[in-house]
């Protein structure tokens, strides 16, 4: 073979290798590129998922938190976490938004959202005090009923707490009970006669004071229209519990508890262990809790009629009978009554969810788009 | 005679170097084209399983009752969620269904949505198999709606054009858990 017959054979086979590479190559690296891609997006995915619960991990220790996260390195990528308070299907929430970014300000970058509404908590307009009630009050034995704010865990925590005790009716201080409280910043502590700063009595609610628990936590203007705690606490969401035989409660009890006695039932001298919301009533609004006797209740009392408190409870009671068939005393024991804003977000926060105690994940969680 | 050995010894060494050359030439004409039909049927998958889990991760969203999948069979899937998050709930349905017009490959079978009674076809290749299994929270399997906890889809599919005899196929298999089951 002539020396530029081999050349124009070198040339060709050179050619025809080059194309059938490329070819090959090009294939290859589209398969690469959708392997490449679907992985970054999973990343980008996670990421954002991440950042969800990262959030929401910092709303439990702090209901405040509205700070987010801006551009932090998360698994090789970026995260952005911002947060704002709005409403989601009638309900105060909080709008977590996360976005996960890989291969940031690249021409392969990715980038995927996902957002949650986080219920969030509030303290209901009608707890106006430790107690607050709409009948007569009688306090004795050595009942302390304290208005200053407490941690969920009953830690005293100085000058942003409430009235001790608020009523339409009157106030009557026997024994050796005390009353205390916080007034325009300045904390009284428990005390008998107590300051005059901390109780409040012949009080007016405007509009007629609360007749039911969901009016007690704001009714529909606030997402609780006329039966929605006992669709919660019938559901079972995050432990709720709903009876008309108290003897079946399981405790410690959390979420919201219902518990709805007939016409002049009379709950006896039970352990009240547990955190969330407990509502004893019935249409009557006659329904009583007699000798709460032990075990600590963290979170808002709601009953038609409460009598002789023995035991502690860190939150807020609210009384719904303005004619207590039993009586007015209130505690005749060794109880307390100390208002936690805290405990009291925390069973507001944690309502509204559906199973497994959150739509989500996380309890508390009203939806989650990913 | 010199010369005829030479002409003899490189008529031969060039034949087999031609043959060599043929023989590579065939092979990675074969690999391009394996190549070019895998990526086809890899970009089908990676976009029928990108709208798959984007849809099946949403399960529940906006949903206030308690059964937000509303039929779990083996190979079809209809649940309830807002998928568009314009604050109407919304149901779609995943299923495999016969495809329709000329068929070839094992099976003629293609993945529909169908959304608020809409349907779209979702694949271009062959669906050979979509399988969904249910499972509750303790991880095992149900068929029982208002347990469900999440779900595995495992989707199979094959080119609809064959080379040398053998459709190039490619599979895919996931467990999804919807945070709004959860």
């Amino acid at each position: 073979m002539s020396g530029r017959a081999l050349l124009i054979t070198l040339a060709g086979i050179i050619t025809l290798s080059a194309t059938v590479f490329l070819n090959v190559t090009s294939s290859s690296s589209d398969i690469s590129s959708n392997a490449d891609g679907y992985f970054m997006r999973q990343t980008a995915q996670n990421i954002a998922q991440s950042g969800v619960n990262m959030a929401l991990r910092q709303l439990a220790d702090n209901r405040i938190w509205r700070t987010g996260f801006t551009m932090l390195d998360v698994f090789g990528g970026k995260l952005t976490v911002t947060l704002i308070d709005t409403f989601f299907t009638g309900k105060a929430a909080v709008k977590i938004t996360s976005t996960g970014i890989t291969n940031y300000n690249r021409p392969e970058e990715k980038r995927a959202t996902s957002i949650a509404f986080a219920q969030r908590g509030s303290i209901p307009p009608t707890v106006k005090a430790a107690i607050t009630t709409n009948n007569p009050v009688k306090t004795l034995g050595t009942l302390i009923v304290d208005g200053r704010d407490h941690t969920a865990a009953g830690s005293l925590i100085g000058g942003q707490g409430t009235l001790g005790i608020w009523t339409t009716q009157t106030l009557s201080q026997s024994g050796s009970s005390k009353i205390g409280g916080t007034y325009e910043g300045t904390d009284y502590a428990p005390s008998k006669p107590a300051n005059p700063n901390t109780i409040a009595t012949g009080q007016v609610w405007p509009g007629g004071y609360p007749g039911t628990p969901d009016s007690v936590l704001g009714g529909s203007s606030l997402g609780f229209p006329e039966g929605t705690l006992k669709a919660i606490a019938q559901s079972g969401i995050g432990g709720s519990q709903y009876v008309t035989n108290p003897s079946l409660l399981t405790f410690p009890l959390q979420g919201v508890t219902y518990v709805e006695l007939p016409s002049g039932g009379t709950w006896q001298s039970m352990n009240l262990d547990g955190t969330g919301i407990l509502i004893v009533h019935n249409n009557w609004k006659n329904a009583a809790m007699k000798n709460l006797n032990s075990g600590t209740f963290t979170g808002l009392l709601i009953a038609d009629d409460v009598i002789h408190i023995h035991t502690i409870i860190i939150g807020a009671l609210v009384a719904l009978s303005p004619n207590p068939s039993q009586g007015n005393c209130i505690g005749n024991g060794s109880g307390q009554v100390l208002y936690s804003g805290d405990a009291i977000l925390n069973a507001t926060g944690g309502i509204g969810s559906s199973a497994g105690g959150g739509n989500g994940s996380a309890s508390g969680v009203l939806a989650w788009w990913e | 005679m010199h010369g005829m050995i030479d002409y003899l010894g490189s008529l031969i060494i060039s034949g087999m170097v031609f043959l060599v050359l043929m023989g590579f030439y065939l092979t990675m004409g074969e690999t391009a084209a394996t190549q070019t039909f895998n990526s086809g049927i890899q970009e089908d998958l990676t976009s029928t399983t990108e709208i798959l889990e984007y849809d099946l991760r949403k399960i529940g969203y906006r949903v206030s009752d308690s059964v937000k999948v509303t039929f779990a069979g083996p190979d079809k899937i209809v649940f309830r969620t807002d998928i568009d998050n314009n604050g109407s709930v919304d149901s779609i349905q995943f299923s495999m269904v016969t495809a329709m017009g000329p068929s070839g490959g094992s099976n003629p079978y293609v993945v529909n949505r169908t959304v608020n009674g809409v349907t779209a076809k979702l694949t271009r290749m062959r669906v050979t198999n979509l399988n969904f299994t249910y499972y509750n929270a303790q991880g095992a399997v149900t068929s029982v709606l208002k347990d469900i906890i999440s779900v595995k889809v495992s989707l199979a599919m094959e080119n609809t054009v064959a080379y040398d005899g053998n459709f190039p196929k490619a599979y895919w298999e996931r467990v999804i858990k919807p945070q709004n089951l959860r």
